[in-house]
């Protein structure tokens, strides 16, 4: 058994070599006229028992010291260039998938590119339009990495017209890809800026792009058998699943539209339940803006789009296209509480966003002017009706449902109304004032039985002060409230946060769960962190308890489970 | 012209290399036949799961329904082990503890490689070059084990339990149909049926239900003899007969209902672990 004074200079040693890596290794001149950049992150904790949240040294399992990290280092000379990035989880931090534990380059390329062409071999990210057919990327803070890895060629003919063409295998954990298991993805995309193509329409007001890409996967295997209510089912499958659509982009002054289109043909899995309905996608975004004023709209409709290079897989691995996400994304802690997740097997959604600002010495704006964002979400669930009169919906090896073009069910999934203040008093001081209004469908978005939690209704506010004391100190508090009859009930949160310009910080932190019905769960969540800058590296050091939650970007989440203990955070950059 | 002859070339690979698309018309399925032989050998499945996995309830009836499509061929063990089956003191619902020292010594096993749950093992040998796999793969398994592998031994499991006294007396014939060069181990389980308590489920498409009732099935309770069993033979030969009793006391564990109890044996190698036959009873 390790001691606890063992463990703590295993866990420093370890990380001090992530951290010596961005101070020694600089941009060089290893062939005249190339360069090497790159970029690194360590995120290590040191987990405590905590009964009252759960914690206890068998959920810890003895892994009490967990560290995700990467190096990445990209070189180029000339029209070349090649990187690599080196990731190591050991084991990985809790609440992330535990396949990723292990060492491993699980990117690498190599890309020559000039006017007319751009070849990539190894790993690669890329995207076709919104990405509702094809888009491949990594979110670190998710665990999330859809790399393709095979060949990926741009050929650029004439200007304004781009093709692309993919060909390769998605990263799955540290799973390498033989024998066909799991998919090959090929896709093609064509992108056309007309103003630039017809010379004629070089200088026009209206400048317009279209595009239209194709996408298929390749799974081996044409029949599939599941047991199923007593028998034995033989699914016939589709071995080549195509996803094409159509996309403009029209763009006159202030005015902007853009919209994709997308189909999907039958694609049975086990997010669908091997339903063999064809899907649908369509994401639009009228934007206006002019100084002083910004106005946006959009609108998606998603009907069975999950379109993966592994039919089997339910998590958020190898998914092949991304389905857009229109509701605001928050950063204050509480607003944060009840993130919306895209729910790919159907949705409808709106939002509108209007950005004023009001200049200085106007009648609003008084004498340091007033900034003002209202923002508004809803997704509904989809209409969905029976096939026929023996199938229920949903019903695997069928059609699955009926919907329509637009067909929102009376189901609300999420809903957002927020509007956002922001006002500076005087020269040192400003303020950040919101106030939110969201209604959260958590057996929906947090897949629960239908009943189970129910929807949970919240008003939330928060203001934001920051002093700057002088020139180099900027001291910052936050309060929040959440307020909700529903769920762990209501909740407050308080931060001061002190930064010395350019290179210190140390914030502390409380969230207090002073309304959860349950006396002992009436707990404080608190961190303090402190934090050193140094030109292209961070570090931070942060100790607390973490709650609970869901974490989600672009849509896409990850449950985050309680934690206590030591964080450490090093970033760099070279 | 030149323009033209470029683009006409990347359309032109674009539609060679991209035109493949299936459309499926219904019938999406057919009902397969299910043939029961019993000259195969009788397969372990091992399902690995706890109650905080929101995926172990599908794969729970997974594993059910190839019990229930493979009768006397297929037996079904409920392993709760790992992050994902401890109990949770302050939350009502997953309070129960289903774990055991066998489970628990199976789970974190090397050699087993049970890196999450839901996973199966089926007979302890590998399929697609793993010892242990997710449950897309359990039916494949199955089958190749089923038509892969000849039957090893005879096996009976008699059980003499004595309500009054809570007293049960496990009696395990093993008579080899082939001789076996390797070190056979016997392994006696008590499964427990009919345990209620709360699930996290997932069940596509539409939600994900916390079942608050879930009936656990196949619980691993416990082993009559070591985690991996006690040595029986080494090298037995064809119409070899062993005979072991096993006492135990279910006084150990008032928390047991002995009503809905049963007893699985199974002989393995003892170095590799695969299974080699199973049998059951299917009450006390």
């Amino acid at each position: 058994m390790k001691t606890l004074k063992s463990q703590i200079c295993y866990f420093l040693g370890a990380i001090s070599i992530l951290f010596l890596l961005p101070v020694t290794a600089r941009s060089q001149d290893v062939i005249k006229g190339s360069e090497v950049h790159g970029s690194m992150q360590a995120d290590a904790a040191y987990y405590l028992t905590d009964p009252k949240t759960g914690i206890t040294d068998s959920t810890l399992a003895g892994k009490l010291i967990r560290m995700n990290s990467f190096a990445e280092v990209n070189y180029s000379l000339g029209n070349f260039t090649a990187g690599m990035r080196f990731e190591a989880y050991l084991p990985p931090l809790t609440g992330y998938d535990a396949q990723y534990n292990g060492t491993g380059v699980p990117y690498w390329y190599v890309n020559y590119k000039n006017n007319f062409i751009d070849v990539t071999a190894g790993n690669f990210y890329e995207q076709f339009g919104y990405g509702m057919m094809l888009r491949t990327y990594q979110e670190w803070t998710l665990g999330f990495d859809n790399s393709l890895r095979g060949v990926r060629v741009k050929v650029m003919p004439v200007k304004g017209i781009t093709f692309k063409g993919v060909y390769g295998v998605q990263r799955y954990y540290w799973e390498p890809y033989k024998d066909y298991n799991r998919g090959i993805v090929k896709g093609f995309d064509a992108d056309f800026y007309l103003n630039d193509i017809f010379t004629s329409l070089n200088d026009a007001k209206v400048k317009l792009t279209l595009g239209g890409s194709f996408v298929s996967n390749y799974q081996q295997g044409t029949t599939k058998d599941i047991p199923y209510n007593g028998q034995m089912l033989a699914l016939k499958l589709p071995e080549n699943v195509s996803n094409y659509g159509g996309r403009f982009n029209l763009n006159i002054g202030d005015f902007n539209w853009f919209t994709e289109y997308a189909h999907k043909i039958n694609d049975p899995s086990s997010l669908n339940n091997y339903i063999y309905k064809d899907g649908d996608g369509l994401f639009t975004n009228i934007s206006f803006s002019k100084p002083g004023l910004g106005i946006s709209l959009m609108s998606k409709w998603i009907d069975n789009m999950s379109y993966k290079s592994d039919r089997s897989v339910s998590n958020n691995m190898l998914n092949i296209n991304y389905l857009p996400a229109i509701t605001k994304e928050h950063s204050y802690a509480l607003a944060s509480m009840y993130p919306y997740s895209t729910q790919p097997n159907g949705e409808v959604g709106l939002s509108g966003t209007v950005t004023l600002h009001f200049a200085k010495k106007s009648p609003l704006g008084g004498k340091t002017g007033l900034s003002v964002a209202a923002n508004f979400s809803q997704v509904n669930g989809l209409q969905k009706k029976q096939v026929n009169d023996t199938t229920f919906i949903g019903q695997i090896g069928t059609l699955g449902y009926k919907s329509g073009f637009y067909a929102a069910g009376d189901n609300v999934y999420y809903q957002d109304a927020n509007i956002e203040v922001t006002k500076k008093f005087g020269k040192k001081w400003k303020g950040i004032f919101t106030y939110l209004y969201q209604t959260y469908n958590k057996d929906v978005i947090e897949s629960h039985a239908p009943g189970d939690f129910g929807t949970v209704y919240s008003q939330i506010g928060i203001a934001d002060i920051a002093w700057n004391i002088t020139k180099k100190h900027t001291l910052r508090w936050e309060v929040q409230g959440l307020w909700t009859k529903q769920d762990k009930g209501n909740w407050v949160a308080g931060l001061v946060e002190l930064t010395i310009s350019p290179a210190w910080f140390v914030s502390v932190v409380d969230q207090y769960n002073y309304g959860n019905t349950d006396a002992t769960q009436r707990l404080n969540y608190y961190t303090v962190s402190a934090g050193y800058t140094n030109h292209s590296t961070r570090i931070a050091l942060s100790y607390g308890r973490q709650r609970e939650g869901i974490i989600c970007v672009g849509g896409v989440c990850r449950y985050v489970p309680a934690t206590n203990g030591l964080t450490l955070t090093i970033t760099g950059s070279f | 012209m030149k323009n033209i002859f470029r683009i006409s070339i990347v359309l032109l690979t674009g539609a060679i290399l991209f035109p493949s698309c299936n459309k499926i018309s219904d019938p999406y399925y057919s009902v397969k036949a299910v043939v029961v032989d019993t000259t195969w050998r009788p397969v372990l499945l091992e399902d690995y799961t706890g109650h905080l996995c929101v995926n172990c309830a599908p794969a729970a009836t997974l594993a059910a329904t190839l019990q229930e499509l493979y009768p006397a061929q297929v037996y079904v063990v409920s392993v709760h082990a790992g992050q994902f089956a401890l109990p949770i003191p302050s939350n009502p619902d997953f309070t129960g503890d289903y774990r055991c020292t066998a489970s628990n010594d199976w789970f974190g096993y090397t050699g087993f490689n049970i890196d999450g749950n839901p996973k199966g093992m089926v007979n302890r040998v590998p399929f697609n070059n793993k010892i242990s796999f997710g449950t897309s793969d359990w039916n494949e398994a199955v089958k190749k084990v089923k038509s892969t592998y000849s039957r090893m031994a005879v096996m009976t499991v008699h059980n003499v339990y004595n309500a009054a006294g809570s007293m049960l007396n496990s009696r395990i014939d093993v008579k080899f149909l082939q001789g076996y060069a390797g070190k056979v181990n016997l392994t006696v389980c008590i499964l427990e049926d009919s345990i209620i308590g709360g699930q996290k489920n997932i069940i596509p498409p539409d939600s994900v239900p916390l079942i608050r009732h879930y009936n656990f099935m196949h619980v691993l309770r416990g082993t009559l003899t070591g985690s991996f069993g006690d040595l029986i033979v080494t090298a037995p030969a064809n119409g070899d007969l062993i005979t072991r009793s096993f006492p135990y006391d279910f006084n150990k564990s008032p928390s047991w209902v002995p009503e809905h109890c049963s007893v699985i044996a199974f002989i393995s190698d003892a170095d590799t672990k695969e299974v080699l036959h199973v049998a059951k009873s299917e009450h006390l």
